[in-house]
């Protein structure tokens, strides 16, 4: 696809290629992109870091990043672009699948004793903001970057809504001590 | 006894394409089958397309629907316009486009002497697009970059499809086979039976059966054009195109459009 024009002039020289018996012009250049599939998501991640905000806080080379075992509420929209109505869900963060543009994380929770387990798409449009509301909702730093266990009786964690209650009221009272 | 009902003649009874053969024979006062009528009711593009090598597929996500969008690269590797055929001396006009490059030696003299002449280095891929005349024709020599096409446009793309070689009747054909138990024996993926009984006596032609597959010219028509990088040397066509990575490609303008009736 891309001979070497540089190793053919050489051989050129050498005589083992005989020289052109018709007139040619300077050969064009070739696309300066290689691997242009990988420059093109490379520059979608890029334009997707420096609009979404969702964005630093998978990044592996951020070192405040959020880690598996964090407490995360997600509220998407509903309806396309032109609605803004949302939906929230909260959980325990079981895993950060990296795939660029794709991204993706595993948040599981217990909604009046079933467990439910939501994926969400951390660069998608209809994502709209990730709350950060426990930075380690398991108490010890878990040990694993896919919390499956927690999938098991014995690894069963409460709900969250005890949790989502008290960063709100937080939030409240620093706002009511900030106004005072 | 039935009344005689005789077709009529508004424009909303005809087919499109009959209303349009009418209208332009009528506009140029051409009867219907010299060859100069059938070529002005031919519908062919304006625009020359492009050979482009298709490089990988990427998704992107569209703000408008929330939705992931599956994208196909598509790059221009020196896509230059080697030749042109023109009404006066080959009966037709099209632009001979060239992709890719082939040192000298490589390419036999004769197409050495037909690239020099037209002042242009070898190329590796060459296709001709057919326009509707002359007055459609570019320059010799013209390169062509990803701003040839807009964001928004429709492109036909056709490239010749990934191989499979030789291809059972549940590939190929998507018949389906056989069961995998209940005693069927040494028959879980044929064709079973191929025809009729004494008449006629013979397999029919066309009988679908196994045989080489894939490998073949498919044109995908009407791909909207997603996004144009002209820093990368590339555009980007939503959905699939046929054919492996690293392979040719042959993009033109979409022809359904041309088929549209205008917008009254």
């Amino acid at each position: 696809m891309f001979p070497t024009l540089r190793l053919c002039a050489k051989k050129l020289l050498l005589g083992r290629i005989p020289p052109a018996k018709f007139p040619f012009p300077k050969p064009l250049d070739p696309p300066k992109a290689k691997d242009v599939t990988r420059c093109i998501e490379a520059l979608h991640v890029s334009q997707l870091e420096t609009e979404n905000k969702n964005a630093r806080m998978f990044a592996k080379n951020n070192p405040d990043r959020i880690r598996p075992g964090a407490v995360l509420m997600v509220r998407s929209y509903v309806n396309g672009s032109k609605d803004p109505r949302t939906t929230s869900f909260a959980g325990y963060l079981m895993k950060i699948r990296r795939r660029g543009p794709q991204t993706s994380i595993l948040l599981r929770n217990k909604i009046l004793d079933t467990y439910v387990e939501a994926g969400f798409k951390v660069f998608s449009p209809s994502v709209k903001e990730i709350l950060v509301i426990n930075q380690n909702g398991l108490g010890k730093r878990p040990r694993r970057a896919y919390l499956s266990y927690l999938r098991k009786p014995k690894f069963h964690l409460p709900s969250v809504t005890p949790m989502i209650k008290d960063y709100f009221e937080s939030i409240d009272s620093s706002k009511s001590k900030t106004d005072a | 006894m039935l009344p005689f009902l005789r077709p009529s003649f508004s424009p909303f009874s005809l087919s499109h394409g009959l209303f349009r053969t009418l209208t332009t024979c009528a506009a140029s006062k051409l009867p219907l089958d010299t060859p100069e009528a059938v070529h002005k009711r031919r519908l062919l593009r304006t625009r020359p397309g492009a050979i482009l090598f298709k490089k990988g597929m990427t998704s992107v996500w569209d703000e408008s629907t929330h939705q992931q969008v599956p994208v196909t690269v598509l790059q221009f590797d020196r896509v230059q316009v080697v030749g042109l055929k023109t009404e006066k001396r080959d009966g037709y006009s099209a632009v001979q486009m060239g992709a890719g490059l082939r040192l000298p030696h490589n390419v036999s003299r004769a197409l050495q002497g037909h690239f020099s002449a037209n002042g242009v280095y070898p190329k590796r891929y060459v296709k001709e697009f057919q326009v509707k005349d002359d007055s459609c024709l570019p320059k010799v020599g013209t390169v062509l970059t990803p701003e040839y096409f807009q964001v928004g446009q429709h492109v036909d793309v056709k490239a010749l499809t990934k191989g499979k070689g030789t291809a059972g009747v549940m590939k190929r054909w998507g018949l389906s086979g056989g069961n995998d138990s209940h005693g069927a024996s040494k028959s879980h993926r044929s064709a079973g039976g191929t025809g009729q009984a004494k008449i006629p006596a013979r397999v029919l032609p066309g009988k679908k059966m196994s045989g080489h597959m894939g490998h073949q010219f498919r044109t995908v028509q009407n791909m909207l054009v997603w996004a144009v990088h002209p820093e990368h040397d590339c555009i980007l066509v939503k959905g699939a195109v046929p054919g492996p990575v690293e392979g040719v490609v042959y993009v033109s303008d979409s022809i359904i459009q041309l088929y549209k009736r205008p917008s009254a």
